[in-house]
């Protein structure tokens, strides 16, 4: 009798014991999986806002702070022109500043790919000053734009190992800084042996890997007709960078012209053009960052070509919503709103 | 004579239950209370819910009000306006941004309708 009751009571514990067991199971395994959960990090840098995402690695945190810690490095010990103590603003100021490896080697690239348009330049600086462009905005006058396009025609730099000097003229550096901050990141990223990231920089973005490991990113590409949030097509892309340069970033508007941040080295004024945005995919950030914007300056024709040189792929949207896309892009590309009508260019 | 439900069964069944039913209420007020959060610097300044018409607060120069369930920088102090022109917000990962102010606000939640990321 008394073995009997025993076993009755053992077998009216197994359930509620069984229970417990899977409940601290799944506790257990919970734990265990938000060790290498998905982990952003987001910031602001350059102006813009920044993300660093790092998918299923353990320590993530670690991995995108120290992701956004070089981008800032970057913009305020090379690139930005508002830091006092940041090289850009140094030379501007003092036209002259004691040479660092990194950034004789960035500047001299600069000046290389600077050398691919006549109507691009590194010296942007004094063309946004006067058109007050991060100040509300201001039309100028002809005798105004002769001037700083004189004072432009000098513009240079001289770089060599011991010192970089400014001749003149004003270095802006902002159509490939938020590109090159994306590609130090993901170098970053790459050293601690992180195989999947995302980096964004403003309207630039650099990936590696795949958020799950065996899938693409998918990346929204902004209506320009829309809102900041608003976007009209995906690219579904992977260990690459996406930059887009657009009329709608920065601009102010008078008379009803829209005078936009990117200028025509030629004329010392903000491009007027049929184009209202060019994407460009690129496998380095500098790069797509730099050809987003001469592409946008050079229009569609030269533009093509231009990618076609260096092997990027592009997506430019007009302003009457016709959508030019390369072949190889297409492949990666899905509409989401009809009203825009695609051609591919082959 | 023995019982086939004794009093601890009846106990554990409506412990399950207890935890079953408030599990499904707090999910179920998660879905329906929205929640939008701040942030100044990439730094959580405040998590609001949707449903709290009368919120109105001005982070850093940017003033953001809920309206209709929908959050919205009414005003800024930056000189692009790219924060006001955004709108109101209201889907699972949508935000709005000002980066002069270094503000940001975003709606919480998984979408996976959305992308990882933006250019443009």
């Amino acid at each position: 009798m008394n073995m009997g009751g025993e076993k009755v009571k053992i077998k009216k514990y197994i359930l509620p014991v069984l229970a417990v067991i899977l409940i601290i199971s799944i506790f257990i395994f919970s734990l265990l999986s938000e060790k290498t959960k998905d982990v952003t990090v987001s910031d602001f840098a350059m102006g813009s806002p920044v993300n660093v995402t790092v998918y299923g690695e353990k320590n993530g945190d670690e991995h995108c702070n120290l992701a956004i810690k070089r981008i800032k490095f970057i913009d305020n010990s090379y690139l930005s022109h508002t830091v006092s103590s940041s090289a850009v603003y140094t030379l501007n100021e003092k036209k002259t500043l004691i040479s660092d490896m990194w950034f004789a080697d960035y500047l001299e690239n600069c000046v290389e790919l600077s050398k691919e348009s006549d109507s691009f330049t590194l010296f942007s600086g004094e063309f946004k000053d006067l058109w007050k462009i991060e100040n509300g905005g201001y039309v100028p006058t002809d005798d105004e734009i002769a001037k700083v396009l004189d004072s432009h025609k000098n513009a240079s730099l001289s770089i060599d190992s011991n010192s970089i000097s400014l001749n003149s003229g004003k270095l802006d550096l902002g159509a490939l800084g938020k590109g090159t901050a994306c590609d130090e990141a993901i170098k970053v990223l790459q050293k601690r042996n992180v195989s999947n990231a995302l980096v964004t920089v403003g309207g630039t973005v650099g990936v590696i890997g795949s958020p799950d490991g065996v899938g693409s990113y998918s990346i929204g590409i902004r209506n320009p007709f829309g809102s900041q949030i608003e976007y009209f097509a995906i690219l579904n892309v992977t260990d690459c960078f996406v930059s887009t340069s657009g009329d709608y970033e920065k601009y102010f508007e008078c008379d009803g012209v829209r005078y936009s941040h990117i200028f025509d080295a030629k004329t010392a004024r903000p491009v007027q053009s049929d184009i209202t945005a060019v994407t460009v995919v690129a496998d380095n950030g500098t790069l797509s960052d730099f050809l987003s914007t001469v592409i946008f300056i050079e229009g569609v024709e030269k533009g093509f070509e231009i990618a076609d040189e260096f092997d990027a792929e592009i997506l430019i949207v007009k302003k009457d919503k016709s959508v030019l896309v390369s072949e190889e892009l297409n492949d990666k590309l899905t509409i989401r709103d009809n009203s825009f009508s695609v051609s591919v260019i082959e | 004579m023995k019982r086939l439900i004794t009093k601890k069964d009846i106990i554990v069944v409506l412990a399950v239950l207890v935890v079953g039913v408030a599990g499904i209420i707090l999910l179920d007020s998660a879905e329906n209370g929205k929640t939008a959060t701040i942030k100044l610097d990439g730094e959580v300044v405040e998590t609001v819910l949707l449903t709290d018409e009368n919120y109105e607060k001005n982070v850093n120069g940017v003033v953001i009000c809920v309206e209709n369930g929908e959050i919205i920088a009414k005003e800024s102090t930056c000189a692009d306006k790219v924060c006001v022109r955004s709108g109101k917000i209201s889907k699972s990962g949508e935000g709005i941004i000002c980066a002069p102010n270094r503000v940001s606000v975003e709606i919480d939640g998984e979408n996976d309708d959305l992308p990882d990321a933006l250019t443009g």
